[in-house]
This record gives C-alpha cells, structure tokens and sequence, in this order.
C-alpha cells in the first residue's frame, strides 16, 4: 500500500518516491503541482467547516474502533511494516498504538476540546459569545520515533477543522496513510482534506511549496531538523514545535515502602520497555532514594525480562548494538571499581539495568537500558536533572504526600511538562498539554462578542 | 597475589616482550596469557571486570578518564601522558614505569621500522607535525615522534615542525627545499586534520613542492570532534597538490596504548574511505561482535586493539570506535558515540558528548 494519502480531488499521478529499510520498500507520490493543491485544500476547508465538532470526534471514534482490534487487516499490514522500518517488535509496536488510539475515542478527545476551549461548540458557532476558528492548513512534519505518533496532531488539527498537508516520517511512514484510508471510508469529508506525502530533509523546495499553502507549521524531531523548519516559518504562520526531549524517573523511599521495591521496579521496567525507550516521554533515568535503590535494581533485572519476554524488543542494527555493548561494557567497568555499582543484563542485547550513584560518566538510554542512581534524597534528585532543565519534558514521580505536591511544583519550575506516576510515563494522554502548552487551544483564533444587544442570542 | 614491578618474573616477562615487539622473536599467545596473568594479580578491578564480562575483552578507553588500571603501583612513574580530552570528559593521565617505557619505545621503533624505511635503506627526512617531546613531555604522541625521527630519519634534517605558535611554516618550507635539493625522501606525520589546515594554508599562499620519490605521508587522529571531515581520497589529493606526496598511510595510535598501528592495504573500507588497518607480530586491531561480544572476522563492531608492548597496563583496549572487520585487517570508523537519535527523543549521550 502506498505510504502517502490524496484526497480524491487531487490530480492522478504525481512525482513518485520510494522509502526503503533493508530489502524492504515502499513507494509513495508527492504532489506535482502545489497550487492544484492549496486551491484544493481551500474547497476542502470549506466542507470541513461545515461538519459539526462532534460529528468529527464521532468519525475519529469510528476509526478508531475499527483499529483498536489488533486483528483489523489495516493495522496488522500497517504494523507489519512498521516493524521491518523500526525493527521494533509487533508487539511493541501494538502496545504503542494502543496507548495512541486510546487517547482518540470520543471521552478523551471531548475530554480535551473541554479542558482547552471550555465547550467543543465553540468551534461550530459561537457559543455563550464566543467562537473558535482554527487555521485553514496545518503543514505538520512528523518524527518516527514512535509509532502512531501522528494522529495526535493530526486529529488535533482536524478538530478545529483545519486542513493538513503531512510530511510523514521515514522511520515509520505507514501509520498516517492507512489510518486516512480508513477514515476515508468513515467520513471522506475529513480524508479529503488532508495531503500526506513525503519529501527529503534537504527539499527546501518542497517544504517552501507547502509551506506557502499552510497558515500552520507543527514540526516534530530533533533540535537541528526543527531549527531548519523554523528558519521558513513566517511571522503569519502558527508555529507549534516538538523538539528533543529529555525525561527522568524519580522515586523516594516512601514511596518504595508504600508499593514495595518488586512493584516499583514493574513500574520502572515498563517505563523503560515501551517503545523500546525510544519516545522523548522514555526515561533515561530513574533517581531513587539510595535506601531503596540496590532492592529496586535487583527487581528490575526480573522485570525487565519479564517485558522481554511479553513484549520482545525490537532488532537493533550493528551502529546501535555497538553503542549498546559500548554502554554496558563502560558500566561494567564502573561497576568492578566501585560496590555502589553493579549491572544486570540479559544474555544477548534484549535488556541491561545499570545501578550507579552518578549521573554521569554513565549515560545514555534507548534500547531497554534502565538506569537506576542511587540518591540521598528527593532534593538531590531534582539537583542531578537541573543540568537538563531545557530540554526536561516528564517525570515519572514516585513521591508521596505533601512531599509529591511540592517536588512536582519545583520540577514544573524546572522546565517538566508532565508530572506522572512511575509506570506511566509513556501513556500521555490527549488531555496533557503537549509539551506545555494547549495544543488545541493554540490552533484557534477567539472572536467574542462584547458590548452588542445581540450578545444574548449569540 | 600481586607482582612487583621488580619481581624477576616481571623482568623475564619483559625480556620476551621486548623480543616479541623488536624481532618478532616468541610466541605472542604465551605472552599474552602471561599478561592476562598479571592483570588479575595486579588489578582487582580488571578481574572483576573480566569476571562479569569474560577474561582478555578490552578494557574500556573512558577507564583511563579516573586514572585507569595501573598494574605497578608500587614502581615509580618514569613518565606520564595526558590523553587528549577531546572525546569527552576531561583528560586522563597513563603513567609508565621505567620497562614499560622501554617497551614502548622498542615498540614505536620496530613498527616505525617496518613502516617508514624506504626500501633502499636511505634515511628520509622525517617531519612530525607535533611538537618536540622536551616541548610537550606529557604528550605521547611527541614521545613517540621523537623516537620515530631518531630511529628512521635523518640526524641533520628531521625535526618536529611544530612550535610554540603552531606550524613553523618557514622551518618546514627550508626543510623540505633541502631536501628537494638533496633528493632525500620526506616523511611528513601529523595529525588528520592537521594537514587539511596545513595544505590549506599553503595552498592559498601558492606554495607547493614536488618531494623526492620515495616520500611520504602519515596522518593520524581521523575527524572525530571536528565540524569539517574530509574523505581520505580527498585528503590524499590535496597533499598530492601540495607536496607532490604520492604515497600515503594512516596511523592509529592513543595515549592510553603503547605502540601504533598502521594501514595494512590501500583498500577503501570505512564511510570516509577509511583504510584497514594491519597487525604486527605484537599485537593489532580485532573487532567485537556487538550482540555476542565475539570476535567478528567480518563485519561491524566495537574495536578492540591488543597491545604486547603495554606493561603498566592491560594490553587489551576498547577504544571506543567502530571497527569493520575485512579480510586485510580492520577499518577504524569514527566514534561509537551516542547513537542516532530519534525524533523528538534525545539521549543523554548527546547532551553531555558521549559516552565517554
């Protein structure tokens, strides 16, 4: 199947490209005549305008009931591929599009139009004297680094019914095209007005052609990929950017004493297991109290073979691998100099736990490397990540009591935008402000009306 | 138990080492056994290490960052390097008994030898692009240079090029005028990306030479840490312009080992088109399988170089690079590093320059 989506008013035929990962390759087409497409996204535009908020979170839903079953040939085809691309495991990559498409059923998606725009009509009329208009077009530029990771942005900006010109990734180009032909055949409305295609990094000619046609730039990927976005953006257009991220762990010794070290340590290996730790919401590192730390560790090492063995890791090629053995073999070093370090680590590259009472030299994650540093306190543990601070986005938060209250508040000071529960660090939901700010909220433009007799019927 | 320094075993040790890295004398196996002997008596640490991870896998480069294992802690430190501190945090320190100073310099002296000695036995004027060892005592590399200009070169002529103020353009420029004159083969060594600095300089002053047959050029250090890299072949091509040099090799060497390696075929193997390199009767590069930690006969891993010219250290070493095996011997290929990251995720690798 093809990698990219037009909608059915696009011109046939088009500038093929091919993406390949190994023997593997697929093929997709790019738009040849970029202003065919903006007039076509304008009369698109239109049609979305008319569909009522709700009925668009009814079609998402629909969508999504269809891909929640694992076995439902659109996601088992979209996931096959995305397994030979990432090399991550199928179920890996289930678990990753379950948590995804759990956040786009009819609850949460109202539950976040709600908490951002206080009520989703807003977007179909004006509501109480208020109304929110979104963009027009939304050029989204996305990263692979998580399968399913697009329909969040995606079904955001379809939300405020805006048009969307995608640039999927070549990491993981299948999800955006399959999950738009699935909601073709649920609501074409919405389908037909979305353009998902590909084109190389060093394409500015393309990127120019689609940014003219977009009053919108979401980009995602690293700090230099979305500088170069950044440097096209101009002072009309909404910019919503994703850059990297850093997150970290931390645990205290009540919070040990309260769910015991062999559930902490579940809680860590699955933070640490899912995606194969390759999401920015992955930690790199768990910081816990050194009464507990050594405990934790040695359940970990169970734990993470537990996760290996229900959700396998994915292959990793020989660049990655090398820099895996590296790691360990530095930590194994570390660990013969000094008692307060010790490594566990399965037979192959599947998993490896490194207790440490550093952050650094160690360092380092992806790949199932759960890193454990011991520390004296909560407070030492929010001093080891103040280096980070810039690019700290989550933190999974194993504190109790008034203590919680008052470290997840200096972490927000420090720059975190998520504050969760250990376990839970890779399922953000929808209703998170992504990255700190109101995602959907900062798509839309407000009119309220103000000082007019007409302002009761409004 | 552990060995002192002056044990007689530790003398004998060293009579076979020195015969194994000058002549070629002995069998390396029995020597290196003896080594990996030594290294658990000496070092606790690098037992427990090899417990964990298997006896003789190398000792990690970053070890040497906190000082390192140092089997003879009871010999007096003759000399110390400092590592360079590019790839990282902060700079480590080697320390040399007195006989492992001496292997050291049998060592850089027999592979200089076998390496820099045009065939017909004249002694080339050897130009090290470093500075003089009584410039720089605590960098290894001007150790080594020194004794490569004094074993191969030409007592009059060679001479390291380096200064106070960087390059002595005009003492290279009269150096290599003579030995223009004199027809006397050129051996330039220095830095990678040295020389690109160097012919891009003379270039642009319009200077250039067409150096005797017989000369030739050493580079050594790769790219790693700079922000301009360079394919070898284009390196070659400006030295050919430059100094008219048509032979050319690249050099491997690291403060925290002994002795040097050099290329072993003129095959482009690597990304830049990195040349493998050889062993010696004393050792060489092997790669490890990433997956299984094996060594690779074919393929890409983690380089591992084994020294039996280190005493006052373990004689295996993980540097840190990508190594590809091929059947001439094994392409250095830049730094493990952090790996590639994805997307929005960022590792901490890259936030604090690699794991090193």
């Amino acid at each position: 199947m093809s990698v990219s989506w037009m909608p059915e008013w696009a011109p046939v035929g088009g500038v093929p490209f091919t993406l390949s990962s190994g023997p593997h390759e697929w093929r997709g087409v790019r738009p040849v005549d970029w202003a065919v497409i903006g007039a076509g996204l304008e009369t698109a535009h239109r049609e979305l305008r008319r569909l009522p908020v709700r009925r668009i979170v009814a079609a998402v839903d629909a969508v999504v009931d269809l891909w929640a079953k694992r076995d439902f040939a659109a996601r088992r085809a979209t996931v096959r591929d995305a397994a030979r691309v990432t090399g991550m495991s199928e179920e890996t990559i289930d678990r990753a599009l379950d948590a995804e498409l759990g956040n786009l059923r009819t609850e949460p998606l109202l539950a976040a139009l709600t908490r951002d725009l206080g009520d989703p009509e807003v977007l179909d009329g004006f509501t109480g004297g208020t109304t929110a208009v979104g963009p027009r077009t939304v050029l989204a530029v996305f990263s692979g680094n998580v399968p399913g990771l697009p329909a969040r942005s995606l079904v955001r900006a379809l939300l405020v019914k805006a048009t969307v010109i995608a640039k999927v990734p070549a990491r993981e180009p299948h999800f955006t095209a399959a999950f738009l032909r699935t909601l073709h055949d649920v609501e074409p409305v919405l389908a037909d007005a979305v353009v998902a295609t590909y084109w190389d990094r060093d394409d500015e000619e393309t990127l120019e052609a689609a940014l003219g046609h977009a009053d919108a730039v979401i980009a995602y990927g690293g700090d230099q990929a979305c500088a170069a976005i950044r440097a096209k953006v101009g002072p009309h257009h909404l910019y919503e950017e994703h850059s990297h991220k850093l997150s970290f762990g931390i645990v205290d010794a009540g919070y040990v004493d309260r769910h015991g070290p062999a559930e902490v340590a579940r809680q860590i290996a699955a933070d640490c297991s899912d995606f194969d730790q390759h999401a920015c919401l992955s930690p790199q590192v768990y910081l816990v109290h050194e009464q507990h730390a050594r405990a934790v560790a040695r359940h970990l090492a169970e734990a993470m073979r537990r996760e290996a063995r229900d959700s396998p890791p994915g292959t990793i090629d020989a660049q990655d691998a090398a820099v895996l053995q590296h790691r360990r073999l530095v930590a194994e070093w570390r660990a013969a100099g000094s008692e307060r370090s010790e490594v566990w680590a399965s037979e192959g590259l599947e998993w490896t736990v490194v207790l440490d009472d550093a952050l650094t030299p160690l360092s380092g994650a992806g790949n199932r490397v759960a890193r454990i540093v011991s520390v004296p306190d909560v407070a030492a543990a929010v001093d080891a990540m103040r280096p980070y601070a810039e690019h700290l986005q989550n933190v999974g938060l194993g504190v109790v009591g008034e203590e919680f209250r008052r470290t997840a508040r200096e972490l927000a000071t420090l720059g975190a935008s998520r504050v969760c529960a250990p376990g839970a660090m890779t399922k953000a939901s929808m209703v998170w402000r992504h990255d700190g700010q109101p995602r959907i909220a900062g798509l839309v433009r407000w009119c309220d009306i103000e000082l007019h007799p007409e302002l009761e019927t409004s | 138990m552990t060995v002192a320094h002056d044990d007689p075993h530790v003398a004998r040790l060293f009579d076979r080492m020195a015969q194994l890295v000058s002549e070629g004398v002995g069998d390396p196996r029995d020597v290196q056994e003896e080594l990996v002997e030594l290294a658990i008596a000496n070092s606790p640490d690098v037992a427990r290490y090899w417990k964990q991870v298997g006896v003789g896998v190398g000792v990690p480069d970053t070890a040497y960052k906190d000082g390192g294992p140092h089997l003879f802690p009871d010999a007096p430190a003759v000399r110390v390097f400092r590592t360079s501190g590019t790839t990282g945090s902060g700079r480590g320190t080697v320390r040399y008994s007195a006989l492992g100073l001496e292997l050291k310099r049998l060592a850089i002296e027999a592979q200089a030898r076998r390496h820099l000695r045009p065939d017909d036995g004249v002694r080339p004027v050897v130009l090290p692009f470093v500075p003089s060892e009584e410039a720089a005592p605590e960098m290894a590399i001007a150790f080594d240079m020194g004794r490569v200009a004094r074993s191969c070169g030409d007592p009059e002529l060679s001479t390291a090029v380096v200064g106070p103020n960087g390059v002595d353009f005009d003492l290279l420029a009269r150096r290599l005028d003579t030995a223009v004159a004199e027809g006397l083969p050129v051996v330039l060594i220095g830095a990678t990306f040295a020389f690109v600095n160097i012919c891009d300089a003379l270039e642009a002053q319009g200077k250039s030479w067409r150096l005797p047959p017989g000369s030739r050029l050493f580079d050594g250090g790769g790219f790693k840490g700079r922000s301009r890299v360079m394919r070898v072949d284009e390196l070659r091509a400006a030295v050919r312009r430059v100094f008219g040099i048509e032979r050319h090799a690249n050099i491997f060497g690291m403060t925290e080992l002994a002795n040097q390696l050099f290329d072993s075929a003129d095959t482009p193997v690597g990304p830049l088109g990195e040349r493998p390199k050889g062993s010696h009767p004393a050792g060489g590069p092997k790669v490890r399988d990433p997956h299984t930690r094996e060594y690779l006969t074919e393929g890409t891993g983690l380089l591992e170089i084994t020294d039996l010219s280190l005493l006052d250290r373990p004689h295996v070493l993980l540097t840190g690079d990508l190594g590809i095996a091929v059947p001439e011997g094994v392409a250095i290929a830049g730094r493990v590093a952090g790996g590639a990251s994805r997307g929005c995720s960022l590792t901490l690798d890259e936030m604090t320059g690699g794991a090193e």
